[in-house]
């Protein structure tokens, strides 16, 4: 095993890592609050991606700005979804399951007559690698690392210190208590889902630079940030930062010595032994 | 946990609190007869073909149908399909067996895993198996595709399973190679899932706890291990969809991972609930309407998918109790559940609730 | 005198399941008013329904003239009504400065908010040597300070609690006692549900009993406690409240 090849992985562990995060996170907050699974979350992703695509490849808007874009469109697309077809599915994991399922077939669908089913790439923003000694990093990926980092730490800030925080985080945890304080919990599951459904929006315009774009991207991150959700303990920010990290870094170096397929098995097992052993999750709190 | 309580049955409390009358005997009776002879009437190879993919949706339908009753949505079930299809296939091809050992033997397949799935899982909250469950069905595509790729060919797939035997039956024979064969072949498989499920779920057991399928610990006050009947239930449509799989594999003489992954499985979700989970006839209709519709929509390509997720959206939003709520609705308001089914619930929560059981649990 | 609160044939249910059926009762200005009724009579049912948590199928609820009936729960606090409910309905894994804070997050709470948060902590010394904690980490007493104090921020003018005392040491209790006397003391109107009768009918001037979903009793304390149905029913069993495991 050499140290090289190691870093390497980690440094795509890392890029990963801020990948995995940024989604999960949209998705158990959202079920935090509303008790609700959204399948259509890595389509959202998805959507904010190919919007990404058209704004710096074809409409040549700076990068920066097209990230902003594309969360605000996320707002408004999380706000839209949640109160067309969400509302009313609050609490009804099965019911809210299939409609999102619908849901991500039909912008899949809708996608590719638009944007065609290949993959397509978007040109460098920072051009270039780093070097540190051994180890090359494309640059793109050292600021989709730095800003995906600031953005999970801002949103941590924002959840542990604003009184709208702290009320969302009341209500995942009792409702009914939540209510007789004053606090509206239908709001607050709305604000959830915006904030969520812009998180999974920018995450896919962030990284569009790196990975290619394609109609199909969103349904294996759905999975993953399924499967982090789960080991993070449903509903829980700080464990589905950390299972996005920890998973993050497992494929990045697991990847080094074998392939994907292997990779998926493993990480399978891993979660039925998790559900087993601590069905909580690592921070799953008493009510989950 | 609740030891000591008595299951006194509320009531009269049997499969006949079903609407299993005379008439829906003999309407039954009238369209057994009837599939049994189309053949025979001069359907044609098209039409046979598509009756049987028909048959075979709604036999997926109904088993993923009986364990959604139990509270839980299953997304194993097509890679059970899977299984049965491969173990089919691969014993087949590598092993020569014939159709009467390797249709057995992918059941039995199918089963062992089954259990062992059932047993870590089961027991797991909803949202907790959903969430396995879907991720076993990503994971049995992807071991299918990258492991042990000289038995089961990686993403090639396996192809040349032989072809299933001509059978004598009274005299004749049919030759299960035939489209007609094959309409047989997914009519039995059809008519045995209907058949089982039927029986279990309006079983008392079933009866009360499809009742209270949002309750386990209600359902257990009353006595009845909500785990017990799951894994009954679970086995059951894990055992047909084995079946299925094998069939399907001598259907198709071809078997490939993506055969089995997440779009097949989104299918059987649309049909059950398209067609309404109120009732069996419900993801039966479900999966009828939806096959034939998709024979039609087939043409527009990507369009088709784009139109099912159309319609299980609006389904969602504006048909709650799918197809079979829509004649009830018409003459008598909603209702998602089947009236002997609510009046069953309401009397079981009414002991419920008298019962020490109920008490000693609020106070815990 | 005109009542603060007011329900006129109160009828509330779960799906099907009638609970509490035609429920009257009303409170005046500044009085402590005790609700007291066996387990399951539908004291929780009918409070939970006052604050809002569930919708009545029938009858009228008003709060200061006004109709609240139906109201949601956020919004009937907005007012001034609060509601303290069973079993101290904590945020566990929160703070217990962050349950005080969230005391604070109606519009009614904001004005001042601060310097109530100092007054609470005042009030309950050991909230404040337990500040960073989880709430799920205090002992049964602390949590149940809690959930009152959290309530207390919102200043409300009428204040239901709903068995404040169960599965606390009697010394607690005595606590607890003293605490709701003090809140009626500043001008604040008390619902106080109770299966302690003689903590309840020593704080109330009135109260209603409850058994089976209706009122089927009523009175001042004094006349309460001539009765032998009270007496025997509630006095007998004091010893064991709510039964608790
Ligand atoms: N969420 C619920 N769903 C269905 N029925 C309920 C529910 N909560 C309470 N009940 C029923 O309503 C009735 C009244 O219950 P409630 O909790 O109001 O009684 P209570 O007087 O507060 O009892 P306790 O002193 O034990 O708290 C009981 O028969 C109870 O079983
Ligand atoms: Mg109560």
């Amino acid at each position: 095993m050499d140290l090289t090849s190691l870093v390497q992985g980690g440094a795509s562990g890392a890029l990963l890592a801020s990948l995995y995060v940024l989604v999960a996170l949209g998705l158990t907050i959202e079920f935090s609050l509303l008790r609700i699974i959204n399948f259509a979350h890595g389509d959202f992703y998805m959507l904010g991606a190919v919007a990404a695509y058209y704004l710096f490849a074809e409409v040549a808007l700076p990068f920066p700005l097209v990230v902003v874009v594309a969360a605000v469109g996320g707002v408004i697309l999380g706000f839209l979804a949640e109160r067309t077809l969400f509302r009313r599915f609050h609490e009804d994991l099965l019911g809210a399951f299939v409609l999102s399922l619908g849901l991500a077939w039909v912008l899949e669908m809708a996608v590719v007559g638009k944007f065609g089913a290949y993959p397509k790439g978007l040109p460098p923003v920072v051009a270039g690698v780093s070097r540190f000694g051994q180890v090359a990093i494309s640059n793109d990926r050292i600021m989709v690392i730095v800003v995906g980092s600031l953005i999970v730490a801002a949103i941590s800030l924002y959840v542990t210190k604003s009184q709208v925080g702290r009320a969302m985080r009341a209500v995942a945890q009792n409702k009914d208590a939540a209510a007789l304080l004053g606090i509206n919990p239908v709001f607050v599951g709305t604000i959830g889902f915006v904030l969520g459904t812009a998180l999974a929006t920018l995450a896919g315009a962030l990284v569009s630079p790196i990975f290619s774009v394609d109609p199909q991207m969103g349904v294996g991150l759905t999975i993953k940030a399924f499967v982090i959700v789960i080991i993070g303990g449903m509903g829980s920010i700080p464990g589905a930062v950390l299972a996005g990290i920890l998973l993050g870094l497992f494929e990045g170096v697991g990847g080094i010595y074998v392939d994907n397929a292997q990779l998926a098995v493993l990480e399978f097992l891993v979660i039925i032994l998790f559900l087993i052993l601590r069905p909580k999750g690592i921070m799953g709190s008493a009510e989950a | 946990m609740c030891e000591g309580v008595e299951a006194t049955p509320p009531g009269k409390l049997t499969a006949g609190s079903l609407p299993l009358s005379a008439l829906g005997i003999t309407v039954a009776a009238v369209i057994c007869v009837a599939l049994l002879s189309f053949p025979s009437l001069g359907g044609n190879n098209y039409q046979l073909r598509v009756a049987s993919t028909l048959f075979f949706n709604v036999a997926l339908a109904v088993g993923f149908w009986a364990v959604y009753l139990t509270g839980l949505l299953n997304m194993t079930q097509i890679a059970f399909v899977g299984i049965g299809a491969y173990t089919t296939a691969a014993l087949a091809i590598h092993g020569h067996w014939s159709m009467w050992a390797a249709v057995p033997a992918s059941v039995v397949a199918a089963l062992v895993v089954g259990v062992v799935i059932g047993y870590a899982t089961l027991r797991l909250r909803g949202s907790y198996f959903f969430l396995v469950s879907f991720a076993f069905l990503e994971v049995t595509r992807l071991f299918f595709t990258s492991f042990f790729k000289d038995q089961f060919g990686g993403t090639n797939g396996l192809t040349g399973v032989p072809r299933p035997p001509v059978l004598p039956v009274l005299g004749a024979s049919v030759n299960l190679a035939s489209p007609s064969g094959y309409y047989y072949l997914t009519l039995g498989l059809m008519l045995l899932t209907v058949t089982l499920i039927w029986r279990i779920v309006s079983s008392r057991n079933g009866l009360v706890l499809r009742a209270l399928s949002q309750s386990d610990s209600l359902a257990e006050s009353v006595g009845i291990s909500s785990f017990r009947y799951r894994m009954l239930i679970f086995l059951t449509s894990t055992g047909l969809a084995g079946l299925a799989g094998s069939i399907y594999a001598y259907m198709n003489l071809v078997v490939f991972p993506t055969d089995f992954g997440l779009t097949r499985a989104v299918l059987v979700v649309v049909y059950t609930v398209v067609g309404g989970v109120g009732h069996i006839l419900g993801p039966m209709l479900g999966a009828s309407v939806i096959t034939v519709l998709g024979e039609w929509l087939r043409r527009f390509g990507t369009l088709e998918q784009l139109a099912y997720g159309l319609v299980l959206v609006v389904v969602m939003l504006f048909v709650q109790g799918g197809l079979v709520s829509v004649p009830g609705r018409i003459t008598k308001g909603s209702g998602r559940l089947p009236r002997s089914v609510a009046r069953t619930a309401w009397k079981v929560r009414l002991q419920a609730m008298s019962s020490a059981a109920w008490r000693r649990r609020r106070e815990e | 005198m005109t009542s603060v609160l007011e329900l006129d044939a109160v009828t509330v249910g779960y799906g099907r399941l009638t609970a509490v059926r035609d429920a009257s009762l009303a409170i005046r200005q500044g009085e402590v008013v005790a609700l007291i009724g066996p387990n399951g009579a539908g004291k929780t049912t009918l409070v939970s329904a006052i604050a809002g948590l569930l919708r009545p199928i029938s009858g009228t609820i008003r709060f200061r003239g006004r109709d609240i009936t139906g109201m949601p729960a956020y919004r009937v606090l907005e007012l001034g009504l609060g509601l303290i409910p069973q079993g101290r309905q904590l945020f566990p894994d929160l703070s217990v400065a962050d349950n005080l804070l969230l005391g604070g997050y109606s519009r009614r709470a904001r004005p001042g908010r601060d310097s109530m948060l100092q007054k609470m902590l005042d009030r309950f010394p050991r909230l404040r040597e337990r500040l960073r904690q989880r709430a799920g980490q205090l002992s049964g007493g602390e949590q149940q300070m809690l959930t009152i104090a959290r309530t207390l921020m919102a200043r409300p003018e009428v204040l239901i609690l709903d068995e404040p005392s169960l599965g606390l040491a009697p010394k607690i209790v005595e606590e607890v006692a003293e605490i709701i006397q003090e809140i009626s003391q500043d001008g604040t109107s008390v619902l106080l549900v109770e299966q302690n009768v003689p903590m309840a009918l020593d704080l109330a001037s009135r109260a209603y009993v409850i058994e089976a979903g209706e009122i089927v009793d009523r009175g001042s304390r004094d006349e309460l406690l001539q009765r032998e149905s009270i007496t025997a029913a509630y006095l007998g069993i004091t010893d064991d409240p709510g039964g608790a495991p």
